[in-house]
């Protein structure tokens, strides 16, 4: 009876407590992942500048110190090819982050305010997150020698403390160029302080600004305010025969007809930094870009809709004062910072 | 004595872990949500992006490559009263699945539903929405007057030369389209019910102005008279399904 009795007490004691602890647990806490636990990595906060869209970084490859400064190292070094070739070869910050010059009979895009991107390349081609990105860079554009990369003392270290890894592999060093190339950010060109409210702008330039955000030169549609592209792909009737492959843009990734010679909005900041304009690099300066829209646009089946405006059909009309005004408010878009901070600059060690 | 002090200690400990159930238990729910699905048809056709297949009122054979717009206040009656409000924004994509819930209605049958599209004065202020890449890309510029467009409407149509663009803007003050329609909803306590809100592209060139791609003009954006025209045309582009 005595036994029977403990025992019965000891399972009221059991179901009690279950029921308590089933009634008051907590949620556990999300599992944080570390990647080395015995070196602390310093979580970095990448300031978005005023009325720019929201950034997305994934969650796992949220920004710190030192996988942006290792991103930095693997930008600027040319262990990435087999020819001699890094990021940096072909961007080039004093450029804004593009080059002289053109690469396969295509001006190079430039990687500024890259982390608002969906879509990447001319013809829209790659899409996708920064990391996404920059994985086919290393896999394929680069074709990364991995054993090569582990082999490097420095970088097998620091590939171990940054991302805990033993091994090497293309997705790390996606993820650490995706950290650097996503701090690459512009935002204090002229028209950025003009927009603070803190500088003027000449008289040239504010005029040149509101046609550029006005109808009478629809800029604005595509280069949309602040981040100066609606990152969506457009034919703006730079052609009516698609004579080369390359000519015909986003057409080459859907095999749409109606994609024939669309290409994506390029980012505006530091155009004037750039040597060749358009896909093909046809126009070699601002005001030859500028005579195209205000005279030379071709009437093709599928031209944006946003061309069509009556009256311009074949271009803007602006009158020689305005076209200068135009390229005077295109010029305020130069971001003097930007192409000389050292933090995006080459590394010294 | 020791075992009885046991028994009791339990006994309140099961007591407190259950107390919150029985705290929790809700009679009968008096309110509802309602899930609003949007959804786009020509005239009784289902929208096919990029394809000259419609013809609106004026004759003009035209197709849709975008349809972008927000929807706002919206306002929910019985009897002429407002039992229901909300005031967030909607932005849609015609080319997306947009589907949003309101929360918490009043649990009764409601006669009739107002909503703008677009955004009122106190809410068409630039920069004021959350900067999300599709709200910047709705922004209507400073120097147009500010705030953000309300519609983009745009594809292609055939005139007598051949296939040639349009682009039906709406923004700005004075402008906002105001869309109401009686229809019984009936919105259950407890539960979720669900409406389809269905846009009629064809509408926005009818009703009451016939809108003519080849007289009126492609491109309403800064042009008040067609902005006001396409307004106009608005009011009952939606039905409820």
């Amino acid at each position: 009876m005595r036994i029977s009795r403990k025992i019965l007490l000891c399972s009221a004691s059991i179901v009690v407590l279950m029921a308590w602890s089933t009634s008051c647990r907590k949620e556990p806490a999300s599992p944080v992942t570390t990647y080395d636990s015995a070196y602390k990595l310093t979580p970095y906060e990448i300031a978005k500048p005023a009325h720019f869209p929201d950034m997305f970084i994934p969650d796992d490859n949220q920004p710190y110190v030192e996988r942006i400064e290792l991103g930095r190292m693997l930008y600027y070094d040319d262990i990435l090819s087999n020819d001699g070739r890094a990021c940096a070869s072909c961007h080039f910050q004093s450029h804004g982050f593009t080059i002289p010059g053109m690469i396969n009979d295509m001006p190079v895009l430039s990687h500024v305010n890259l982390a608002w991107h969906g879509k990447f390349m001319w013809d829209g081609s790659k899409t996708g997150t920064l990391e996404d990105v920059m994985l086919f860079e290393t896999q394929e554009f680069f074709a990364t020698n991995l054993e090569k990369v582990n082999k490097n003392e420095k970088y097998r270290k620091l590939f171990k403390q940054y991302f805990g890894v033993d091994y090497i592999t293309h997705h790390e060093i996606a993820y650490a160029l995706a950290q650097f190339t996503r701090t690459m950010i512009s935002k204090d060109t002229k028209y950025d302080r003009y927009m603070k409210g803190v500088e003027r702008l000449t008289y040239s330039e504010e005029m040149g600004m509101r046609i550029f955000f006005s109808e009478k030169g629809d800029c604005f549609h595509c280069h949309t305010a602040m981040i100066t592209t609606d990152g969506q792909m457009h034919n703006t009737g730079l052609d009516s025969i698609y004579a080369k492959e390359a000519d015909k843009g986003y057409y080459n990734v859907t095999k749409d007809v109606d994609d024939l010679g669309k290409f994506r909005t390029p980012n505006l900041r530091n155009v004037a930094l750039r040597k060749f304009y358009m896909h093909d690099g046809r126009f070699t300066s601002l005001e030859e870009v500028v005579d195209f829209y205000n005279n030379g646009v071709k009437r093709v089946k599928n031209i944006d809709p946003i061309m069509t405006k009556e009256g311009k059909e074949n271009g803007l009309n602006l009158n020689p004062v305005e076209k200068q005004q135009l390229v005077a408010f295109l010029k305020t878009l130069t971001d003097e910072r930007f192409i000389t901070d050292t933090s995006f600059g080459k590394p010294s060690y | 004595m020791k075992n009885r002090i046991f028994i009791l200690m339990m006994a309140v400990l099961v007591v407190s872990a259950c107390r919150k159930e029985k705290e929790n238990v809700i009679p009968t729910p008096t309110v509802g949500d309602l899930t609003i699905n949007l959804g786009y048809h020509v005239d009784g056709e289902q929208l096919l992006f990029d394809s000259l297949r419609y013809t609106n009122a004026a004759g003009n054979m035209y197709s849709v490559t975008k349809v972008h717009y927000y929807l706002s206040r919206f306002r929910f009656y019985n009897r002429g009263e407002v039992k229901y409000s909300s005031d967030t924004i909607i932005y849609a994509d015609a080319a997306q699945t947009t589907s949003f819930t309101f929360r918490s209605l009043p649990a009764t049958i409601y006669d009739s539903v107002s909503f703008y599209i677009g955004l009122d004065e106190a809410q068409n202020i630039s920069n004021s929405l959350p900067a999300t890449a599709e709200n910047v890309n709705m922004g209507w510029p400073d120097v147009m007057g500010g705030g953000y467009h309300f519609l983009k409407l745009e594809g292609h149509w055939m005139d007598s030369t051949g296939k040639l663009g349009y682009a039906m803007h709406i923004g700005k003050n004075g402008f906002l389209v105001r869309s109401g329609m009686k229809k019984g909803i009936t919105i259950p306590g407890g539960k979720t019910s669900v409406m389809k809100l269905m846009m009629n592209i064809n509408r926005w060139f009818a009703n009451p102005n016939t809108y003519d791609l080849a007289k009126d003009g492609v491109y309403s954006m800064g042009n008040a008279p067609l902005m006001k025209k396409l307004s106009e045309n608005g009011e009952d582009v939606f039905t409820i399904e």
